[in-house]
């Protein structure tokens, strides 16, 4: 949902924005039905589109209701990161001590 | 004009095209439901498109296992579209059921005599035994699908075999139940098994294009009879069958010292063939209706309940067949007339089909 936030990408867009942050196994068998189900829920638009190569295209944009849910778990994330990068951070600092 | 993605499958290339190809027939073995394969197929023509323009391999879109991929396409379709299905296929099987039983209650309602002349004990176990007939050809129909499903490979003369076998056994349930619930209908069990069997396979075979292109897709390469062959030919590319039908004309006109088509003659000749299979058409439905005037004819002045059901019977088989035929003929005329629209509108197309 953070690529889609940036703005309107279509599937081959968002798998190879994945892959270059890492998610290298995300592949179409995942993708499309996790899209088709943000869709149903209403936190995704698609518009269909002829793409430069012929077929048509399927580009996805994010909903008011998307974003709303978007920041939400941003949000929450966010504190849990933080949480746990202090538990981590004090359990390095322990094990240094008993060193 | 919607634009489907069968015209751009022949820019795929190599492992490219093959794996497409392979995803195609399980998604059309796998769903009966059009909309939701077009939608599928042509985003992921699109991704494979852009793939190979970037050389990026095919297994970073499908993955090593392809198997697993089809599946985890086919198990994210929508149930409700899956039940659709379901209900789509079985409305024929419904159609005649219904129209059986609804002849039978307007003769038992109408003819005080009807219940001695069609020596019905108990209508209702009939019902049950032609439902159960039904019920058993989905389930084998249904077994039949989920084979091809897991099948990348389906040899030609198990569906021809299946398709005569399964011609075969309904005609031979409908005249069973005929001649259980009616042992007085004057129609010999072998003319009649051979009669509704000719009647079954000329719906599949009028029906061949839609079953080749919904259904037997098949891998580049395997043998195959003529027919089937060139349907196959027609699904990837109309224009690739156009290109391949100009050559031939081409040459036949070189042999006799014509010039060749030029793009304008090329379109009239198609028009005019076109029309020419829609006039088959009309004919094959006027000997239909001929046929069902002769069997009508030939039980009339026996009894009225007789005349009636034979009629009743006859109006179902030919309201099966016929709009069938039709559609089918047209549907296919409607993919070349598309194609053609489209030559009008790219001038590069006629230079690529005379290459």
């Amino acid at each position: 949902m953070g690529i889609i936030a940036s703005g309107e990408i279509y599937g081959y867009e968002i798998r190879s924005r994945l892959e270059a942050v890492g998610f290298e196994s995300v592949g179409e068998g995942t993708l499309y039905p996790l899209l088709s189900r943000l869709e149903k829920k209403g936190m995704l638009v698609c518009r269909k589109a002829k793409s430069p190569y012929g077929p048509m295209r399927k580009y996805y944009s994010m909903t008011d209701a998307g974003r709303a849910y978007y920041q939400r778990f941003k949000q929450s994330y966010c504190a849990l990161n933080a949480k746990a990068m202090r538990v981590l951070g004090a359990s390095e600092e322990d094990g240094e001590v008993r060193e | 004009m919607k634009e489907s993605y069968v015209f751009y499958m022949d820019r795929l290339t190599g492992s490219y095209l093959d794996t497409f190809l392979k995803i195609r027939q399980y998604c059309l073995v796998a769903s009966e439901y059009e909309a939701d394969t077009e939608d599928r197929l042509s985003a992921l023509l699109d991704e494979f498109l852009q793939a190979q323009a970037q050389n990026v391999p095919v297994e970073n879109i499908v993955g090593k296992d392809l198997q697993q991929f089809c599946e985890n396409l086919w198990l994210d379709m929508d149930w409700k579209s899956r039940l659709w299905a379901i209900a789509d296929r079985m409305k024929p099987m419904v159609w005649w059921l219904t129209g059986m039983l609804a002849a039978m209650a307007v003769l038992l309602w109408t003819d005080p005599n009807a219940k001695e002349t069609l020596q019905i004990g108990s209508w209702m176990s009939y019902g049950f035994l032609a439902c159960t007939a039904m019920v058993l050809w989905y389930i084998a129909d249904a077994g039949w699908k989920e084979l091809l499903r897991h099948s990348q490979k389906v040899p030609t003369e198990w569906r021809q075999g299946a398709c005569f076998v399964a011609a075969a056994l309904c005609s031979f349930g409908v005249i069973v139940i005929l001649r259980v619930v009616w042992p007085t209908l004057p129609i010999p069990v072998v003319p009649g098994l051979l009669v509704c069997t000719a009647f079954l396979t000329g719906y599949y075979y009028l029906n061949r294009t839609r079953r080749a292109e919904t259904r037997f897709v098949q891998l580049p390469g395997t043998q195959d009879d003529p027919v089937e062959k060139m349907l196959r030919e027609d699904v990837p590319s109309i224009h690739i069958q156009m290109k391949e039908r100009l050559r031939r004309i081409n040459q036949r006109r070189c042999h006799r010292g014509k010039m060749p088509l030029t793009q304008t003659e090329f379109i009239d000749l198609l028009h005019d063939e076109m029309h020419q299979k829609e006039r088959w058409t009309y004919v094959t439905a006027g000997l239909m209706i001929l046929a069902g005037g002769i069997v009508i004819w030939t039980g009339h002045g026996i009894n009225p309940t007789e005349t009636v059901v034979t009629v009743v019977c006859t109006i179902l088989a030919l309201g099966m067949v016929l709009p069938y035929g039709h559609r089918v003929t047209r549907a296919e005329n409607q993919r070349i007339r598309e194609w053609m629209e489209e030559l009008e509108h790219h001038p590069e197309w006629w230079n690529d089909l005379n290459k």
